[in-house]
């Protein structure tokens, strides 16, 4: 039994990111193992402990803030799980919620502090694309832990500085802090990306490694099993990978 | 003296352009802004400044207003092809003014975007604002709903009269410390509203003190009757509520009224019970509104139905990335009667900008295709194997799915593997290879 935590399920979901522990599920059901996905969010009791993997997408900015307020009272509770190697999936701007601080309209505000990289949420006009004030775009990235690409999607306006162990390595204009190619971050099991929506159904590969690397820990046996999403992640290289990002 | 040069421009230069071919109703704007930007503050506007925005319902909702307006003989200026910049506003205005800067109607009505609404507000003060809804809309372009509210928030000016679908919980959020009038509108509870799996994707919590607002039904999304368990902020009763809704009749009720809509599609009851608050904000009477509502000269939406093998082929528009505006069209499609075949596809997510963004697939509700009367599932595009995995998680029948890669194999699938009345819900680059596909068919 494989139990899942869809934390903030209500507050941080803006790009179909519930398909994450749906995909979870639906690899681990394939493998016939069984599954449990708990929904929390805001004043929620949480048991941490019988969680393996947590997972918690991206929100538009006042609901992050809202996550903050909720999260700084459950600190001691998730930094135990972070060190006891327990999974911990973030995509989008959650991961603002684990470092330092969150600098916003030039007001200090206080995340986690488990990790010690800092968020700058930017609001100016500095890019040009579909939307001008955020970092909006296909990501065509490179990982350390699988030798396919990583394929998504940013919608974002939060920059991470001080990030030194990255997850993936993308284009410069979809990177942590726009300076190089550092995107993410990994520590442990915590897997942070700013890639948003359904990173697990789009990147079989990587979902596979992550699920794999979980069955392991918990000895479980874990096969691939999913042709349909390696099909569509095939097509989509196929009829979009054109230039190299 | 100044004043009369640059609408002298703007109305020499919109007819020049015209001349030449353009369709020409933004070009003077352009240029009398750049003789005078503030030139916009110094036209005498008509008694009524209305403005309708949303992100969807506000093309119907200003079309149909223009003809309630006109037919009770307000003589009305209305950006027509829905052009909303503040160049196209300037032109509308200036056109339609005099030399001398006085508008002589009684009513400039504005279809408004809702993130540019801002730079026309800085000139014109609205005496209305209509405000259909805030739902995931583009989000490449409008990043999330909450930022679509902000901007709408951040514009209005006070003393604008709101007329708010307070069936949407981002939209009432805006009455909160509004200083100026309100009034609201809402849907009871129909054959349509049904709870999903997807409801509180947004707006789920009370804005005064983020208690998980608790519904009464949904009709779709977020979009229901809601109150905050401690009781900051609710729908309560619509000062316009349509009752007795029966959408596959087209009939509503609003004040004890019969009202026929111009189609059977659920966004038809919400446009028209937005247009009869609104005007009875306006002073008009119950008969003048009905008497235009009901008038044959409120012309019954077309539907694009085609023939197609002996069968019918009716084509609805995709509304990528506007997950409920997508997943009205599927509870449409679900409400006909008798079995179906549907199309569904996309090249690209969107017509506006490069970006392919495909996360909007899973906030739409597919699960309901799971239906006795849907008979084949067809995909077609470049995304269809992405669309595929998105049927294997809602567990649709596999049997029932086909994927149909190369587009000129389409007919022939068609009539062989499928049964029932075909719907087609394609991008547009695609809706215009389905068309040649019909008419070959129509042809041989």
């Amino acid at each position: 039994m494989i139990n899942v935590l869809h934390l903030y399920y209500d507050l941080l979901n803006l790009y179909g990111e519930s398909a994450n522990t749906r995909a979870i599920k639906h690899n681990l059901e394939l493998n016939k193992i069984k599954v449990n996905v708990d929904l929390k969010s805001l004043n929620d009791k949480i048991d941490f402990e019988k969680y393996d993997i947590i997972y918690i997408g991206s929100g538009s900015e006042d609901n992050l803030l809202i996550a903050v307020n909720d999260i700084l009272k459950r600190k001691k509770e998730i930094k135990k799980y972070i060190e006891s190697n327990k999974y911990l999936l973030l995509t989008g701007n959650s991961m603002d919620l684990f470092g330092e601080y969150i600098l916003y309209n030039n007001e200090k505000i206080n995340a986690l502090n488990i990790f010690d990289y800092y968020t700058e949420l930017i609001n100016e006009s500095t890019f040009k694309n579909a939307s001008s004030d955020r970092i909006v775009g296909e990501v065509n990235g490179k990982s350390k832990i699988i030798k396919e690409k990583i394929i998504g999607f940013e919608n974002r306006c939060d920059l991470n500085f001080n990030i030194k162990d990255y997850l993936f390595e993308v284009n410069e204009k979809y990177s942590n802090d726009l300076t190089n190619t550092h995107e993410g971050f990994l520590y442990k099991n915590v897997f942070a990306t700013h890639i948003i929506g359904p990173i697990l159904i789009r990147n079989p590969y990587f979902t596979d490694y992550l699920l794999d690397k979980l069955c392991k820990d918990k000895n479980l046996k874990y096969k691939s099993l999913d042709d349909l999403s390696i099909k569509a992640y095939k097509k989509y290289l196929e009829n979009f990978d054109t230039k190299k990002e | 003296m100044w004043k009369f040069i640059v609408i002298l421009t703007c109305k020499a230069v919109n007819k020049i352009s015209k001349l030449i071919g353009h369709e020409g109703s933004v070009i003077g704007g352009y240029y009398a802004l750049k003789l005078d930007k503030n030139i916009l503050k110094k036209i005498k506007l008509p008694k009524y400044v209305i403005g309708i925005t949303g992100s969807s319902g506000k093309s119907s909702s200003t079309e149909l207003m223009y003809n309630i307006l006109t037919k009770n003989n307000y003589t009305t200026i209305y950006n027509k092809e829905g052009s909303n910049t503040i160049n196209a506003i300037t032109s509308l205005v200036l056109n339609n003014s005099t030399l001398f800067g006085k508008i002589k109607k009684d009513v400039l009505l504005m279809e408004l975007d809702e993130q540019f609404m801002k730079y026309i507000f800085k000139y014109i003060t609205p005496t209305h604002l209509m405000i259909t809804n805030i739902t995931r809309d583009q989000p490449p372009r409008n990043s999330h709903p909450e930022k679509i509210y902000t901007a709408i928030k951040n514009s209005i000016p006070n003393g604008t009269h709101l007329i708010l679908n307070v069936d949407d919980p981002f939209v009432n959020r805006l009455r909160v410390n509004h200083k100026g009038g309100v009034t609201t509108y809402g849907l009871s509870e129909n054959n349509y509203s049904r709870k999903s799996n997807l409801n509180n994707l947004d707006a789920a919590y009370c804005p005064i003190c983020n208690s998980k607002l608790e519904y009464d039904f949904y009709h779709y999304g977020h979009i229901g009757s809601y109150h905050c368990p401690k009781y900051h902020f609710n729908r309560g009763n619509p000062d316009f509520e349509a009752k007795n809704i029966d959408i596959d009749n087209q009939l509503i009720e609003i004040n004890e009224n019969k009202i026929r809509l111009p189609s059977n599609f659920l966004y038809t009851a919400y446009f028209v019970t937005g247009c009869y608050a609104l005007s009875k904000t306006l002073n008009l009477s119950d008969e003048n509104i009905i008497s235009v509502l009901n008038s044959d000269e409120i012309k019954t939406k077309r539907l694009n139905i085609y023939d197609f093998d002996n069968r019918k082929w009716q084509m609805l528009v995709s509304k990528n990335e506007n997950n409920l505006s997508y997943k009205q069209s599927l509870d449409y499609i679900l409400h006909q009667p008798g079995d179906k075949t549907v199309i569904l596809g996309f090249d690209s997510s969107s017509r506006r900008y490069k970006e392919n963004d495909i996360s909007w697939i899973w906030d739409i509700d597919f699960e309901e295709l799971n239906d006795s009367s849907i008979k084949n599932i067809i995909l077609i595009g470049k995304f269809c194997y992405d669309m595929r995995v998105r049927f294997e998680y809602a567990s649709i029948d596999k049997n029932k799915i086909i994927l149909v890669e190369d587009i000129s194999n389409l007919s022939k699938i068609l009539k062989e593997k499928t049964s029932g009345k075909i719907y087609s819900m394609v991008c547009f680059d695609k809706e215009i290879e389905l068309k040649k596909i019909i008419k070959e068919e129509n042809n041989d």
